[in-house]
């Protein structure tokens, strides 16, 4: 549990990158855990198919707003195919997370954020 | 060190550096407790009402015992005031579906009620037309007694229940309950009292608070969980309808009529949590005895107090801490770190053993009144002392740096 609230995921949570509301975005997708309430937004622009911009909102935990925080600016660029193959393996070994944590929910709510892009 | 009323529970015997401040979820189990639950399985396991032979006689005595035992404890004038329910929120939902409320009828509750004493009451809101109201809230938390006269006085008697929490899960003021009730049996409205989290912390009777209904737990006096207790005046207990149907509640059944069985089985349909309801009985004899050797409930308040404010004053020089509600605050601090969130802080205190709860703590309106995303609660057993409270404070220390 110490090595999750690493410094980076800190700065990360009190300094959230591209944190803010788009205008017009091409898709959005938006996940709530129900279990705490913690909720994210996630604002895609794309241009045939690949991603142009990228933002969040949202309200929650370190845990929740800084694995956002620290995947977003890897989206640029990217296939939106390809985002939706980010794996749970991949967000957890980022954040130093165990498999079995119980907070395990607070990190992939980013993948169910991507997920959910319509 | 673990001190001697620790030394009774072996769960602190086993983990010495447990630090547990969750006992207003769930209290931990005295040896005596554990130990009635075995000797239940081991020497006088039967059902009960039913056998005629001697081993169930005497769990049928044991049954009876432990509902007279609750009764002398909070001075019910007899057993058969005393129904063994699951727990408090089985009890509350147990009045809500067989008192006789209907269209146009109003209850009246608080905003700081746990969800247990408000889900009820909402679900017969829609279903049978009757309106549930809310008596306001100070700055504090504490009851805001001149909306309730101002409420009295508007409604008058469309009002036919008072449902009040006889102190705050999450802000751990002790609510002056009789004061209400006192008003309320003036124009003749039913009263409960939920002591789900004042059973351990004050000594009830309920003569003295003068309430037609209580309800609480065993598992937060330090009994087990699955069993709990509705206390009613035994007139009103006597006029109410069962609410759930079945085996052991029935004296005579025939197809084209039937005959409830005598209080308070009436409202014990099938077989019981019987080791439960036994050790919770058990719970009640240790804890009389060990307020009695601590010198009486008011010495065991002055205590708890004491700690309750070294624990506040503690607070007070961390910086961010923010308290939530004020009021006297019997053995509940909730709080919040500026800039933390409430699941960030009772993970992090994890890491140093320290057990606190972090959410809602199922009083959700309670905290959208006071305009908080939820917080973080410590709260005291009768087994907690001073070192728990440092060793909390430096946890807390340590999140409040790392977010800084």
């Amino acid at each position: 549990m110490s090595n999750l609230y690493s410094k980076e995921l800190i700065e990360h949570y009190k300094n959230p990158k591209r944190f803010s509301k788009m205008e017009n975005p091409d898709l959005t997708g938006v996940a709530v855990n129900s279990l705490c309430g913690d909720e994210l937004t996630l604002y895609v622009k794309n241009d045939n198919g690949t991603v142009v911009d990228v933002s969040f909102q949202g309200s929650g935990c370190a845990i929740c707003l800084g694995t956002m925080s620290m995947f977003i600016d890897s989206f640029i660029d990217k296939n939106i195919r390809d985002l939706f193959k980010l794996s749970e393996n991949e967000v957890l070994e980022r954040i130093s997370m165990d498999s079995d944590s119980p907070r395990k929910r607070c990190a992939t709510l980013t993948l169910e954020a991507i997920q959910k892009l319509k | 060190m673990v001190n001697s009323i620790k030394q009774q529970f072996p769960i602190f015997q086993k983990n010495p550096d447990l630090v547990y401040l969750d006992s207003a979820s769930t209290t931990q189990k005295p040896e005596v407790v554990i130990d009635s639950i075995i000797n239940h399985y081991a020497n006088s396991n039967a059902n009960v009402h039913r056998g005629l032979y001697n081993l169930a006689y005497s769990a049928d005595r044991a049954w009876q015992e432990a509902h007279e035992t609750v009764a002398k404890y909070i001075n019910a004038k007899s057993y058969k005031e005393i129904v063994f329910t699951r727990n408090s929120t089985e009890s509350l939902n147990l009045l809500a579906n067989s008192l006789a409320l209907k269209e146009g009828d109003i209850i009246l509750t608080t905003k700081l009620e746990h969800h247990s004493n408000l889900l009820p009451w909402l679900a017969i809101q829609e279903k049978r037309g009757v309106k549930v109201e809310f008596i306001d809230l100070l700055d504090s938390g504490e009851m805001d007694y001149d909306s309730f006269m101002d409420m009295v006085k508007k409604e008058g008697r469309n009002i036919k229940l008072l449902t009040l929490s006889h102190m705050s899960n999450v802000l751990g003021i002790l609510n002056p309950v009789e004061k209400y009730i006192k008003v309320a049996k003036q124009i003749g409205v039913l009263t409960i009292v939920d002591a789900a989290q004042s059973i351990a912390h004050t000594s009830i009777d309920v003569q003295k608070l003068g309430c037609d209904f209580l309800v609480f737990s065993s598992h937060k006096v330090y009994g087990p969980s699955g069993v709990g207790v509705l206390y009613g005046r035994e007139v009103l207990l006597n006029d109410l309808p069962p609410f759930l149907k079945g085996g052991e509640m029935v004296k005579n059944v025939k197809l084209s009529s039937v005959e409830w069985n005598e209080l308070p089985w009436k409202f014990e349909a099938g077989t019981p949590a019987i080791e439960a309801g036994v050790a919770m009985a058990a719970a009640l004899n240790w804890l009389d005895q060990e307020i009695k050797s601590v010198g009486g409930w008011e010495q065991y308040s002055r205590n708890e107090e004491a700690l309750t404010k070294k624990a506040l004053d503690m607070l007070s020089k961390v910086e961010g801490i923010e308290i939530v509600g004020g009021g006297d605050k019997h053995g509940v601090i909730s709080l919040n770190i500026k800039g933390t969130h409430p699941h960030d802080i009772a993970s992090i205190l994890s890491d140093s053993s320290v057990c606190v709860r972090a959410g809602y703590h199922c009083a959700q309106p309670l905290h959208e009144a006071l305009g908080l995303p939820g917080s973080v609660r410590l709260s005291l057993g009768i087994y907690n002392d001073e070192g728990d409270i440092k060793k909390f404070i430096q946890a807390v220390e340590k999140v409040a740096k790392l977010f800084r």
